[in-house]
């Protein structure tokens, strides 16, 4: 797994602040959408960078809206709700899968084929109010891509 | 001595014999009596519906006589759940194996569909297996057969209109070759656990 730590990019900086918190993204890939399917979601690792740090803005190129959403299964009723920020464990990992926290990407221009990399944008913030700008691509994987599953 | 000796085997013998009626009786208290791992529902009957496959034919409970049915309800727009949920109905299926796999007929209703038209719907299902069916409503249709099979189901706004969510029931529901609706099944059993299921259903269970 760690040698499939493929997917980060490169690091921007938003804002000139010295944090030192570098939050790594692992494993990012995103479900292949249909013709006329206009949502899909994204999910990944998100690694703590030391320092506490919020999940706080997704974009991506390929949508016309992404958001955080938070999917819960309670009574066996499957709910959805947008979240405005997420938490990243400082000396862990926050984890964006099916069943649990992922990108919503919404309104998408055309359908994820798969194969395709889907460029991200995350954006991060620091305890001291510091934004920190990741890009990532996420890997797209077939429609029937199960609960966790890892690239064969 | 003899006599404080027998009758000390005749209690060693009582309290064996109390042993064994216990050890005997308890597999058969009511909880572990059902031959299912889901949840068998109390009054099993047949809950009619007619709705429209992916090529506008109508199909109804008559079509799957004979046949297992596992029924999914949800909607394409759903990242997470839905997915997953078609993923492990084709897990079960292969679990089958082929010949009980015939018998067995895995059917997604949309409850959704505003967004959800055939062709989106028979592209969705074939992504899982091609021998998945896909049935669609009206809006009145959809509330229909969702309140008949008791599946909750919830329009959520979103942020912007059109990118409205649902909130849904995640049970996979098992109807037996009668047509009657027997199990809710939930998330939480594994293919394998549904496949035995499904196994009982076929054998007349």
């Amino acid at each position: 797994m760690i040698g499939r730590a493929l997917t980060v990019v490169f690091f921007g900086l938003l804002s000139v602040g010295a944090a030192r918190a570098q939050v790594e993204i692992v494993d990012a890939w995103a479900r292949a959408s249909l013709p006329h399917q206009t949502v899909t979601g994204a999910f990944m690792t998100i690694r703590g960078g030391g320092e506490a740090t919020r999940l706080v803005a997704v974009a991506s190129p390929l949508a016309g809206a992404a958001e955080i959403h938070l999917m819960t299964l309670h009574d066996g009723i499957a709910r959805m709700s947008r979240v405005p920020a997420v938490e990243v464990p400082p000396d862990g990992s926050l984890e964006l899968r099916p069943g649990g926290y992922h990108v919503m990407l919404m309104d998408l221009k055309r359908p994820l084929s798969v194969g395709e990399k889907v460029p991200l944008e995350l954006v991060f913030e620091t305890a001291g109010g510091v934004r920190r700008r990741l890009e990532v691509a996420a890997e797209v994987r077939p429609l029937n891509a199960a609960m966790g599953a890892r690239k064969p | 001595m003899t006599s404080a000796r027998s009758a000390l085997r005749r209690l060693v013998a009582r309290a064996t014999a109390a042993l064994l009626v216990l050890s005997v009786a308890a597999p058969a208290c009511p909880a572990a009596a059902s031959p299912f791992n889901a949840r068998q529902l109390p009054d099993a009957r047949v809950h009619e519906f007619s709705l429209h496959d992916a090529d506008g034919g109508l199909r109804g409970n008559d079509d799957f006589l004979g046949r297992a049915v596992l029924m999914f309800f949800g909607f394409t727009h759903c990242p997470d759940v839905c997915p997953t949920e078609l993923a492990r109905l084709a897990e079960v299926v292969k679990a089958l194996g082929p010949t009980a796999a015939k018998q067995v007929q895995v059917v997604f209703v949309t409850l959704d569909p505003q967004r959800d038209t055939a062709e989106l719907l028979h592209d969705y299902v074939a992504a899982f297996s091609p021998d998945f069916i896909a049935l669609r409503g009206s809006e009145a249709e959809t509330a229909a057969i969702a309140k008949s099979f008791q599946v909750f189901y919830r329009r959520v706004e979103g942020s912007a209109p059109g990118r409205y969510t649902l909130e849904h029931s995640a049970y996979i529901h098992a109807i037996d070759p009668q047509g009657r609706l027997r199990l809710r099944i939930p998330p939480s059993l594994s293919p394998r656990q549904i496949a035995d299921d499904v196994r009982v259903l076929l054998a007349g269970g």
